[in-house]
């Protein structure tokens, strides 16, 4: 339990510390030129990015139900003269 | 007579398998690689590839012994260094974004320069796909969650990008890179593309590195769990910890016939004979032990080995001191029951009346 929270609390620690440094680079070095679309285009290609999330979403999905799928199984497994499946 | 390399910390990501000389030479060919290129006035990529090329071949030999002995472990190790490395790519191209005052077109990280969107691309579906499958694999651990939902989110940006950077050139170039959640981007951030994407790594970087390092307490020479099946994980670990890998060439006498073991053996690669000598002075074979079977127990016990153990051709095993052994044994009910149970196999065949006698050195 205490592991869990000193890691959580690295976690946040390292994400907090690389934003802040991303951010003080972003203010102090920036990007030159510079180039930003107009606030009219930059939603242009708003669909790739709903479907780029989707496929994301979708492969994850697939992933935790394979997961899900493989826990069921070793619980299943773990239990005792659990009797014969009139699924098979 | 034999190669013993001790092992002390966590065994898993010490080097075991490569032998000094190869890692000077490896370590002086990468240098003369690097000197040449650097000379030709190569790009850093090349320079940087030709550098890091040998230590790839060398460590791959290493991996496949990592793989053989800890299984998918190894895969998430290898996997680990990948994601390193493209957190290194994202830190070089900040060095550069600093040394060049924020020029984006002269600051493309190393290999980045070949085609920052296709390298990245693919670097991160790599880093996206391997964390899904180290989570299926391990799917306990809940810090490969952490860092699997970072990456997707990464993913989302990266084919967004791709999709821009392929089929919309004029709108990349007047702003697209700037992906979904940069500055200026679809959403947007107060981060710009490359600070954004710096910040990104960590997010996947650091809970990979926890889960990376609560998996290595969990990881075990899968040689000492199918020699020792009962074994509980936690002695499994503790025991592994504490295995030296040895190496026997044809001929080694590993424990000889009525001297006590100073070792208890497993096998990992190649054969071992077991040989007792007959009241007559013939040699006679009575086993051969193959990967995954154990011998010296019983020098170690009874202060007697029944047998001489000679490797018959290049062997290698992973040994356990006698005093860790006693004590595994005084621990673990079970275990001894399966090293009692061996013992009496190798009684019965030395006093069974079998196969005609080898005459000695024969």
């Amino acid at each position: 339990m205490k592991q869990g929270y000193v890691e959580a609390a690295i976690f946040v620690v390292a994400a907090a510390g690389a934003f802040g440094l991303a951010w003080y680079f972003a203010l102090t070095v920036g990007l030159h030129p510079l180039i930003v679309p107009p606030v009219e285009f930059r939603q242009k290609d708003w669909m790739v990015a709903v479907g780029a999330f989707a496929f994301v979403v979708l492969v994850d999905a697939v992933v935790f139900s394979l997961i899900a799928l493989k826990h069921r199984r070793e619980r299943q497994a773990l239990q005792p003269d659990r009797g014969p499946s009139l699924m098979r | 007579m034999t190669n013993l390399s001790r092992l002390t910390l966590p065994s898993v990501l010490q080097v075991q398998r490569l032998p000094l000389r190869v890692v000077i030479v490896t370590a002086l060919l990468s240098y003369a690689l690097q000197i040449g290129a650097i000379v030709q006035a190569q790009p850093l990529y090349v320079i940087v590839g030709l550098t890091l090329f040998p230590w790839i071949m060398v460590f791959a030999f290493e991996y496949i012994w990592k793989y053989e002995h800890y299984g998918f472990y190894a895969f998430m190790l290898a996997f680990v260094f990948l994601q390193l490395g493209h957190l290194g790519e994202h830190t070089v191209q900040i060095i550069q974004l600093n040394l060049t005052h924020g020029n984006l077109a002269k600051s493309h990280g190393i290999f980045g320069q070949l085609d920052l969107e296709t390298v990245h691309v693919v670097w991160d579906s790599s880093v996206w796909v391997g964390l899904a499958i180290c989570l299926y694999k391990f799917s306990r651990n809940r810090w490969l969650y952490v860092a699997f939902i970072f990456a997707s989110l990464h993913e989302v940006e990266h084919l967004y990008l791709y999709y821009v950077y392929n089929f919309d050139r004029a709108f990349y170039f007047s702003g697209g890179l700037a992906g979904v959640m940069g500055y200026g981007g679809v959403i947007g951030s107060p981060l710009y593309r490359p600070y954004l994407h710096f910040f990104y790594n960590f997010l996947v970087v650091t809970p990979l590195l926890i889960a990376f390092i609560r998996q290595t307490t969990h990881a075990y020479d899968q040689y000492l769990a199918r020699a020792l099946p009962h074994l509980s994980e936690t002695e499994l670990v503790a025991t592994t910890n504490r295995l030296q890998r040895v190496i026997a060439r044809p001929g080694d006498v590993l424990v000889t016939e009525d001297e006590p073991s100073d070792r208890f053996y497993i096998i990992t690669e190649g054969e071992v004979e077991l040989v007792i000598k007959t009241p007559e002075g013939w040699e006679r074979t009575v086993d051969r032990l193959g990967p995954s079977r154990f011998f010296g127990e019983l020098g170690i016990l009874t202060g007697k080995n029944p047998a001489t153990a000679r490797a018959t051709k290049h062997t290698e095993l992973i040994a356990l001191d006698a005093h860790s052994f006693t004590e595994l044994m005084k621990r673990d009910a079970v275990v001894r029951s399966d090293v009692e149970a061996d013992m009496k196999r190798l009684h019965e065949l030395k006093y069974a009346t079998a196969a005609p006698p080898i005459p000695a050195g024969g």
